[in-house]
């Protein structure tokens, strides 16, 4: 696949891909760097691109798995830091959002985005595994803690 | 609509205007990131799983065969577990291994992104530690020496690194990129010259002739694995790793380290002697 340039590739898949980065990652900020690091390296990965699939799929994939990585090397930096940043950190700004969006965002890292993975980019439970190094069944179990959270949290605050 | 359909429809912000300016601005300076591969590769660890299994089960199969036919004389100080037919089913010799310890991964987040213009150029030396298997070792040798000039390279600029006196091999690279160019290394009765395109290398040892000999040179030739993904080691030189180290963007007294991964297609074909 010839490269097209940055700008017309990011006009035609940037907001998805940020859309996507921004729900696993949960954070504007972040999903801003996952994109920017997906279309730095992008014209060196398309090199290694096969013409099998469709690209904008192949593109959501690559996006979802720097936006993983970025999560778990976040969950190491906070483990890391701890120590470090008593008293410096500030209280997370509290944002007003609607009820549903409320509950994902307090689910755990590692089951809203399987949440995510599958009921919102619709992927199978084969591919959310392949992506976040774990079995097909540790995935099924996630999204079934993951719907029960959700559908508590939800209950509770009717 | 259910509230699984609503999840579909949860609102998203969108990116920032001048998000592109960044990326563009990024490109721009030589960064460069290595993205993890997209392929579906479901079916291969699937695969990987059952040849796992098969390979445990025969085995397991070939062990209770080697103790039903090694019995005779000599018995066992650990009498095996016995099923019908005499067959043992979990035969004493098995108890002799050892679980595979699983892989060791960095205890700190990899470094995705180097910084070129952290190199500078001048006189310096490095202290040398080893990691393996997780044990983080102390200083290993004396320092080594390198020194970094800046040079102009087939009319591109380039960083010429050099090591200590002892070694005296040379690498040229990009001084955008930090990509190999060229690497020279003279050894006592031979000469490495080695030169690096986008996405191969070749390389010829020039020989030095016994006196009854004629000259040897010996050339080979190499894909490179990741054509244009980051910078890249030579192989031979630890002078160059010390370089890219000081591209990576750390703060004093952080720690970082470097993953290397060679090339599974070298070499391409056996050198060939020419005369």
């Amino acid at each position: 696949m010839a490269y097209q340039g940055h700008s017309s590739l990011y006009l035609e898949h940037g907001r998805p891909l940020f859309r996507l980065a921004y729900r696993l990652v949960g954070a504007r900020e972040d999903a801003e760097d996952v994109v920017h690091d997906v279309f730095v390296g992008l014209p060196d990965s398309l090199q290694r691109y096969e013409e099998r699939g469709s690209f904008a799929a192949w593109l959501k994939r690559v996006t979802a798995r720097m936006a993983l990585m970025r999560l778990r090397n976040a969950k190491r930096r906070s483990e890391v830091a701890l120590d470090n940043a008593a008293g410096q950190a500030e209280p997370p700004v509290a944002v007003e959002r609607d009820g549903l969006q409320a509950a994902v965002d307090t689910l755990p890292d590692h089951l809203r985005a399987v949440l995510v993975l599958k009921e919102i980019e619709g992927y199978a439970h084969a591919e959310i595994a392949d992506m976040l190094g774990i079995s097909e069944g540790a995935s099924r179990v996630r999204l079934t803690r993951a719907l029960k959270r959700l559908r508590n949290k939800l209950e509770r605050g009717r | 609509m259910t509230w699984k359909d609503e999840l579909r429809t949860i609102p998203a912000p969108e990116p920032s205007q001048d998000l592109l300016q960044r990326i563009l601005a990024s490109r721009a300076a030589g960064v460069r990131v290595v993205l993890p591969g997209a392929t579906r590769s479901v079916w291969s660890r699937r695969t990987v799983r059952y040849a796992a299994t098969a390979a445990i089960l025969a085995g397991v199969a070939w062990l209770g065969w080697q103790a039903v036919t090694t019995r005779s004389g000599v018995e066992s100080e650990l009498p095996p577990v016995w099923v019908i037919g005499g067959m043992p089913f979990i035969p004493s010799t098995a108890f002799g291994q050892e679980r595979v310890r699983p892989a060791m991964s960095p205890r700190y987040p990899l470094i995705a992104q180097i910084q070129p213009t952290r190199v500078r150029p001048g006189r310096w030396t490095y202290e040398g530690s080893t990691t393996g298997d997780g044990v983080f070792t102390t200083s290993q040798g004396p320092p080594r020496t390198i020194v970094i000039a800046a040079g102009i390279f087939e009319g591109q600029p380039i960083w010429v690194a050099s090591s200590s006196p002892e070694v005296l091999d040379t690498v040229l690279v990009d001084l955008v990129t930090l990509r190999p160019l060229r690497y020279v290394c003279p050894m006592r009765h031979a000469r490495l010259v080695q030169h690096f395109s986008h996405d191969s290398i070749d390389e010829l040892l020039y020989v030095e002739p016994s006196p009854k000999a004629r000259e040897r040179t010996l050339r080979g030739a190499a894909l490179l694995p990741d054509v244009g993904v980051g910078p890249m080691l030579v192989s031979w030189s630890p002078h160059s790793l010390e370089l890219l180290v000081q591209a990576l963007p750390l703060n004093r007294d952080w720690r970082g380290s470097v993953i290397v991964r060679t090339g599974s297609q070298w070499p391409r074909g056996s050198p060939r002697s020419r005369h």
